[in-house]
């Protein structure tokens, strides 16, 4: 019998990576006594992300061998008999309740209710067993911090009959000029909860990522090691040429290290590395940063037999080529710069990296966006944007790995950014404040 | 006294400027989709046949609008009384179509004048059921374009990475500005 305090044996269906991540860092940590991830086969309950193709039709087929109940990640609500729905974006207050509602929908013996689910509206688990039910109408997502809330208001604002289409100015574009044959209301969203990521841990991986010295003359550095690597006595350095013998051949590369202890698999085709650790863990953090003799890696292009079996072994760890090379040269890195890279070069960003799918460092988007219209050296982009350099040192070697940072041959103007209040600054800066999670709703 | 800016979303059919737009948004957003009765429809079985409209509250009075266009190319007539007053556009393009080359170029051309004295971002979606053509090559189609834009891999359902668009988009304007 499940005991009240057990966590709840779930497994994974059709989640995306993304998400994957998330519902394993909360596993993890704030719900580590609701919930622990099992192998497909064992779970009392199905987490299942109904948005992806072809999960409608795995849980049925796994619903009709093994009738579980669910709870169904989705940002529209999948309807699904025995399912609890989870809007997203994922919140850990949503998560949260949706453990203590699926424990009702447990077969006979388990349905016990944890006793430390103070959220859980009082008869929610026993009002809805059979619908799918929402669970929380908060809307803040994982890792942006949490705004003041406020009664949820609905605004009706046209009723109107056989109305022409709209057409905003920029004079009047306010809603009430938007209009359509039927009636429409511009109902407020409900207010967000609180953030997931605690910040301590978010500093220690940023810590992790970027180092923890502080500014430094451009003059002293030479003269300071402690501020300097070389990637070639690192795995960084192997992976780089990993990633040039991938591109010449276009054939996949397999990395081994230490005669079989730890693999990594280039695939060019698809852009994809198969590792045998996980890239966030802390294995990988120190293979990354700790010395490592050339004769301890070997490179080599995998043949069919060994490709298949290599992708059969490290099947668990599969992760975009960029993601895994920008992590592994912010590990190597730690906000050090490489010995190899002239101090007085100017440089420009070629390409923006992708941000979306690249470890988050801070500050990144904005020396991107002013890397990628001026030219500078990296103590001039952190004297421009008043900013800590070791952030910037991280940011070139990875996007230098990425090979997205070149030298300035002339294509990008070199002068100091205006530092005068361009238009709209305000608006921006409250804007970017309101979607990172600062300002008013 | 209210102040209002927009920002555009534009893009192919299906390519997730509703989904996008309703990820950010502070208020449901109205949409006017309909059944679609042409082509669209061997995409979608709705689609957006005027526009889509959101809404970001800063407070004090201010206001970002978001505005999506019909994917259709039947309504660019609208695109040109929409982006009056835009501070930029977030262009997706849906990478499972059958050519997103030529969605670019279509629709670059159709904001151009915008673009240039504005920004622009991209933001390619369905990249997880497509892996190809990769973003190197969004990148140097935009080379071909003479056009400078970051391009993102987007899941337009996810509002971190609309927020980044967003972001992004206003770096590229202001690189200056501190959230």
């Amino acid at each position: 019998m499940l005991n009240a305090a057990d966590p709840l044996r779930v497994a994974f269906l059709g989640v995306s990576s993304h998400n994957r991540a998330i519902l394993e860092f909360f596993f993890a940590n704030a719900g580590k006594h609701l919930f622990r991830l099992v192998p497909l086969d064992e779970p009392q309950v199905l987490i299942a992300d109904f948005d992806q193709t072809g999960t409608q039709q795995a849980w049925e087929d796994n619903y009709s061998a093994a009738p579980r109940p669910g709870i169904a990640l989705a940002m529209q609500n999948p309807n699904i008999e025995r399912t609890i729905w989870v809007a997203k974006p994922l919140t850990m207050q949503a998560l949260g309740d949706a453990a203590a509602q699926v424990r009702p929908l447990l077969p006979e013996g388990h349905s016990d209710t944890p006793r430390d689910t103070p959220n859980t509206p009082p008869d929610a688990a026993h009002t809805d067993t059979t619908a799918t039910s929402k669970i929380s109408n908060t809307v803040q997502p994982f890792g942006l911090p949490a705004k003041p809330k406020r009664p949820q208001q609905t605004t009706l604002l046209v009723s109107t009959a056989g109305a022409t289409a709209p057409s905003p100015s920029p004079q009047d574009n306010s809603p009430e000029h938007l209009v359509r044959p039927r009636v429409a209301h511009l109902n407020t969203k409900a207010p967000p909860s609180a953030p997931l990521i605690d910040p301590d841990q978010q500093e220690q991986r940023w810590q992790q990522l970027c180092g923890d010295h502080g500014d430094i003359e451009q003059q002293a550095l030479p003269h300071s090691p402690e501020l300097l690597f070389s990637p070639d006595n690192h795995l960084l350095g192997h992976l780089q040429q990993a990633l040039h013998l991938m591109r010449q051949s276009n054939q996949p590369v397999h990395i081994d290290i230490n005669q079989g202890q730890e693999q990594l698999l280039m695939l060019p085709t698809t852009q994809q590395v198969y590792s045998s650790l996980d890239k966030l863990s802390e294995d990988f953090m120190w293979l990354c940063h700790l010395p490592m003799a050339a004769e301890q890696v070997q490179l080599s292009q995998a043949d069919p037999e060994t490709l298949a079996r290599l992708e059969d072994q490290l099947k668990g760890n599969k992760y975009n080529l960029e993601a895994l090379l920008w992590t592994a040269s912010l590990l190597t890195a730690r906000g050090r710069l490489s010995r190899t890279m002239p101090l007085e070069q100017s440089l420009i960003l070629n390409y923006w990296p992708n941000l979306t799918r690249l470890e988050s460092t801070p500050h990144n988007m904005r020396i991107a966006a002013i890397w990628y219209q001026r030219a500078g050296t990296v103590f001039e982009i952190a004297a421009w944007l008043d900013i800590p350099q070791r952030y910037v040192f991280a940011f070139h070697t990875a996007a230098s790995t990425l090979g997205l940072l070149i030298a300035d041959q002339g294509q990008r103007p070199r002068r100091e950014p205006t530092t005068a209040p361009q238009k709209n600054r305000g608006l921006f800066s409250r804007l970017l404040q309101r979607l990172l999670g600062g300002g008013t709703r | 006294m209210t102040t209002n800016r927009k920002i555009i979303f534009t893009g192919p059919v299906g390519a997730g400027k509703t989904t996008a737009i309703s990820a950010i948004s502070d208020i449901d957003i109205v949409t006017t989709d309909e059944y679609a009765s042409d082509m669209a429809k061997s995409r979608k079985p709705q689609t957006t046949v005027a526009m889509d409209y959101g809404l970001i509250n800063i407070g004090n009075d201010e206001r970002v609008h978001l505005y999506g266009t019909p994917g259709q190319e039947r309504f660019d007539f609208m695109w040109n009384i929409l982006t009056k007053g835009g501070l930029g556009l977030i262009l997706l393009l849906d990478n499972t179509r059958k050519d997103p080359w030529q969605d670019m170029k279509f629709y670059t051309n159709a904001f151009r004048d915008f673009i240039d004295t504005q920004q622009m971002v991209v933001g390619v979606t369905r990249m997880d059921l497509q892996r190809s053509p990769n973003l190197d090559q969004y990148r140097q189609w935009l080379d071909q374009l003479s056009l400078r834009a970051p391009v993102f891999e987007a899941d337009a359902r996810d509002r971190a990475d609309v927020t980044a668009l967003i972001q992004a988009l206003l770096y590229s304007l202001d690189p200056g500005v501190v959230a």
